[in-house]
C-alpha cells in the first residue's frame, strides 16, 4: 500500500511539485486514470502558503497537499455511479473518467477540497498519484511531484518501508476521521518570538534567560547574539513568558497562540 | 527576424572549467530552423550585404574574412592547436564529434592546493590580493587616486542620504517623503528571470507571482505591510497605483507581514502594458517599475542603474476613471495566462 510522506521542514517553497504536476497532467491524456487537466485553475498537487507571526518575527510555511487517497474516502461513497470512484490495490483512489457523469457529488463530499471540476469535459478530476507512471515497466515509479522535489521533502513509497517515519508523522485534519494516506512531518505549530533590548544601554540583551510556561509545558532559552529568542512547536493555548538577566525580570502574561506571536522588541528595564 | 536556437544550427562548442573533463565537441543540427529563424552569423551577413548595397563597401569581406562557418570552426580548432593535443585531424574530429582533454597529470597535487583566500590568510605578503596595496582595502586606493572628489562613490563606502545638489534624492530621510513616503524595493523576481517567463500561465497562478484583480487582469504584486495598507484604505487583492513624479505603475496589493512598514515591494521585470506613455501622464498597467526609477546613474563616475530602491507613494487605483480616460488601452485583447498579446503590438504579421 502506497503512502505520501511530506516533510514540511525541508520544503523551501520552490513550487516545483505543483508545476511538475501540471507538466505531467495538463494537455496529457493518461487514460484509464485521468483525462487532461485544464491549463489553469486546477491544482491536483497544491502548495498552501502560511505566513506566520508578525514583523519582524515572521516565518513562511509551505504545505504541499495532493489528494489524500483516504482509506475511508468519502468520495467513493458519494459517487452515484457503480465503481465511478475506486481504490486501486496499492491504495490510490481514482475517479474513472469514463464513468464520471459530472454530478459533483464527490466534490461536495471531500472535506479536504481536493477534487476539481472540469467544465469543458464535464468531469470531476483530482490527483491520481500518477498511477500511470507507477504502472510502467520502466523508468522511475513515483509521482512527478515527488520526482521534482529537490530537497526530497516529498517522499512516496510502501507504507511498510516508511513505517518508522510514519510513526512520527501527522495527518491533516485528523478530526475528519478518514484515514488519509498522506503523512506529514514537521507540520507548523505555533511560535512565540521576540528580541530583548535595554533602552538604557541602547543595545540588545545577550544571554537573557527566557522561560515560557503554559499548556502544561515549561521551556527555557537564552537570547542569542542578536537578543533574539524563538520558541517554536507550541500548542494553541495561553502562555506566560519570564525574561531574566542580572537580577532584572520582566514577565509577559496571557500570550495567546491562536496565531503565531512575534512580540517584537521587548524593553528590559535596567 | 528571430535568431535560431543552438538546436537549429551546426556549430563547434567547448565545455570549460570542468577541471579534468574539459571538452570540445560538435553540436549537430538537431532540427531545421523554425519558420524564418536564422543563425546570428547569417543575420549579420544579410545585414552586411544590405549595407554594402547602401555603399558600405567591403563590409562582407571584413565580416567573414573570406571564411565559411565551417572554416571558422576549423580556425578555432587550429588556433587552439587541438590537432597536436588530440592527435586527431579536423576531419577525424568532425567524425568523432568529441574531444575530451586529458586529466591534469598533477591532479593529486592540485588536491593539496589551498582553497580561496587561505594563502592570503596565512601569509599576506607572500600571497597578496590583486588590489594596488595587495591588501583588503577599506579605503579604495584606486578610487582615491582617480576619483578623490566623487562624494557619491567615495573611497570609503558609507551610507549617503542624498538630496538637493546630489545625483539622487531617494532616501526615506528625504524631504521628498512628504509626497512619496514609501521606499519602493525592487528585486530580481522570484518567479521569472527579469522579463523572461513572465508569460508562463502555471507560474502566474502562484500567489506571489501575480495578483488577480477584480477585472480578471493579472497584476504584478505590490507588497505592503498591513499598517501601510490600512492608512491608505487598501485591502489584499486591490488594484493599486505606485507612483512618483516620473510616472505610475499599477499592481495588485499583497498585504503581508512579510514586508516592513515604510516599504512597498514590487519585483522588476513585469512586462510593460502601457495605458499612457505621455506626454501628460506615464501609466503602465503591467507593473514595469523600471519606468519610474531614477534615470540617472549611480554617480557621475559609476555607470550603474538605480532601480532597486526609490521613493514612491501607493494608492488605490480609480479604475473607472482610467477606463473612461484611456478606452483604447483597455480595449486591447488580454490573456491572463500570458499577459501581453503579440498581435496587439506588432503590425503585418503573416498569415500562417
Amino acid at each position: 500500500m502506497k503512502v505520501f510522506l511530506i516533510d514540511v521542514a525541508l520544503c523551501m517553497g520552490c513550487y516545483a511539485c505543483q508545476i511538475a504536476c501540471k507538466d505531467e497532467h495538463c494537455g496529457n491524456d493518461w487514460m484509464p486514470y485521468a483525462k487532461p487537466q485544464p491549463d489553469t485553475g486546477q491544482f491536483w498537487g497544491k502548495i498552501n502558503e502560511y505566513v506566520r507571526g508578525n514583523i519582524p518575527q515572521v516565518k513562511m510555511s509551505y504545505v504541499f497537499e495532493p489528494c489524500h487517497h483516504c482509506d475511508d474516502a468519502p468520495c467513493i461513497l458519494a459517487c452515484l455511479v457503480e465503481g465511478g470512484i475506486y481504490r486501486r490495490h496499492d491504495g490510490l483512489v481514482i475517479i474513472d473518467p469514463k464513468k464520471c457523469t459530472g454530478c459533483k457529488s464527490c466534490i461536495d463530499a471531500c472535506p479536504y477540497g481536493r477534487i476539481y471540476f472540469n467544465e469543458e469535459l464535464n468531469l470531476a478530476q483530482k490527483c491520481t498519484g500518477c498511477a500511470h507512471l507507477l504502472d510502467r515497466e520502466w523508468g522511475f515509479k513515483e509521482p512527478r511531484c515527488v520526482d521534482a522535489c529537490a530537497p526530497e521533502a516529498l517522499k512516496f513509497g510502501e507504507e511498510s518501508e516508511l513505517s518508522d517515519l510514519i510513526s512520527q508523522a501527522e495527518i491533516l485534519h485528523p478530526e475528519y476521521g478518514l484515514s488519509p494516506r498522506v503523512y506529514y512531518l514537521n507540520l507548523p505549530k505555533k511560535f512565540i518570538a521576540g528580541t530583548v533590548y535595554s533602552p538604557v544601554d541602547d543595545e540588545v540583551v545577550i544571554g537573557a534567560t527566557c522561560t515560557l510556561t503554559g499548556e502544561g509545558d515549561t521551556f527555557t532559552q537564552t537570547t542569542n547574539d542578536w537578543g533574539d529568542f524563538w520558541f517554536d512547536g507550541l500548542k494553541v493555548g495561553t502562555y506566560s513568558l519570564k525574561i531574566e538577566t542580572g537580577g532584572k525580570t520582566k514577565t509577559i502574561s496571557n500570550i495567546s497562540t491562536e496565531k503565531d506571536v512575534g512580540l517584537g522588541d521587548i524593553a528590559l528595564d535596567y | 527576424m528571430p535568431v535560431s536556437t543552438r538546436f537549429e544550427e551546426y556549430d563547434i562548442c567547448a565545455a570549460q572549467g570542468c577541471e579534468g573533463l574539459n571538452s570540445v565537441f560538435i553540436a549537430e543540427q538537431a532540427i531545421k530552423p523554425v519558420d524564418e529563424a536564422k543563425t546570428s552569423w547569417d543575420i549579420s551577413l544579410e545585414i552586411a550585404n544590405k549595407l554594402e548595397k547602401l555603399g558600405c563597401t567591403g563590409l562582407v569581406e571584413k565580416y567573414t574574412q573570406g571564411k565559411s562557418v565551417e572554416e571558422w570552426m576549423k580556425y578555432g580548432w587550429d588556433t587552439q592547436e587541438l590537432s597536436e593535443k588530440s592527435g586527431m585531424t579536423w576531419e577525424q574530429f568532425k567524425k568523432a564529434g568529441l574531444y575530451t582533454t586529458p586529466w591534469d597529470p598533477d591532479w593529486e597535487q592540485r588536491l593539496q592546493d589551498k582553497p580561496g583566500a587561505r594563502g592570503f590568510y596565512e601569509d599576506l605578503k607572500a600571497n597578496p590580493l590583486q588590489t594596488p596595496t595587495g591588501l583588503l582595502e577599506y579605503e579604495s586606493t584606486f578610487l582615491k587616486e582617480h576619483f578623490p572628489d566623487d562624494r557619491e562613490r567615495p573611497p570609503v563606502p558609507h551610507y549617503i542620504v542624498g538630496g538637493d545638489g546630489w545625483t539622487h534624492d531617494e532616501s526615506l530621510e528625504s524631504e521628498r517623503t512628504k509626497k512619496y513616503p514609501l521606499l519602493c524595493e525592487s528585486n530580481h523576481p522570484r518567479w521569472r528571470f527579469h522579463a523572461e517567463m513572465d508569460d508562463c500561465s502555471w507560474l502566474r497562478e502562484i500567489p506571489t507571482c501575480k495578483v488577480k484583480g477584480v477585472d480578471g487582469y493579472m497584476y504584478e504584486p505590490i507588497w505592503l505591510h498591513p499598517t501601510e495598507a490600512a492608512k491608505r484604505g487598501i485591502v489584499n487583492g486591490d488594484i493599486v497605483s505606485m507612483y512618483n513624479e516620473r510616472g505610475v505603475v499599477l499592481g495588485g496589493a499583497y498585504v503581508t507581514e512579510r514586508i516592513r512598514p515604510g516599504v512597498a515591494y514590487q519585483s522588476h521585470g513585469a512586462r510593460m502594458d502601457p495605458i499612457s506613455m505621455g506626454p501628460d501622464e506615464y501609466i503602465d498597467r503591467g507593473g514595469a517599475n523600471n519606468l519610474i526609477c531614477p534615470a540617472r546613474t549611480v554617480s557621475q563616475n559609476a555607470a550603474g542603474m538605480v532601480c532597486s530602491g526609490f521613493l514612491v507613494e501607493v494608492e488605490k487605483t480609480d479604475m473607472q476613471a482610467l477606463r473612461a480616460k484611456y478606452p483604447e488601452a483597455f480595449a486591447r485583447d488580454y490573456d491572463p495566462g500570458c499577459g501581453l498579446i503579440f498581435e496587439n503590438w506588432v503590425e503585418g504579421i503573416m498569415e500562417k
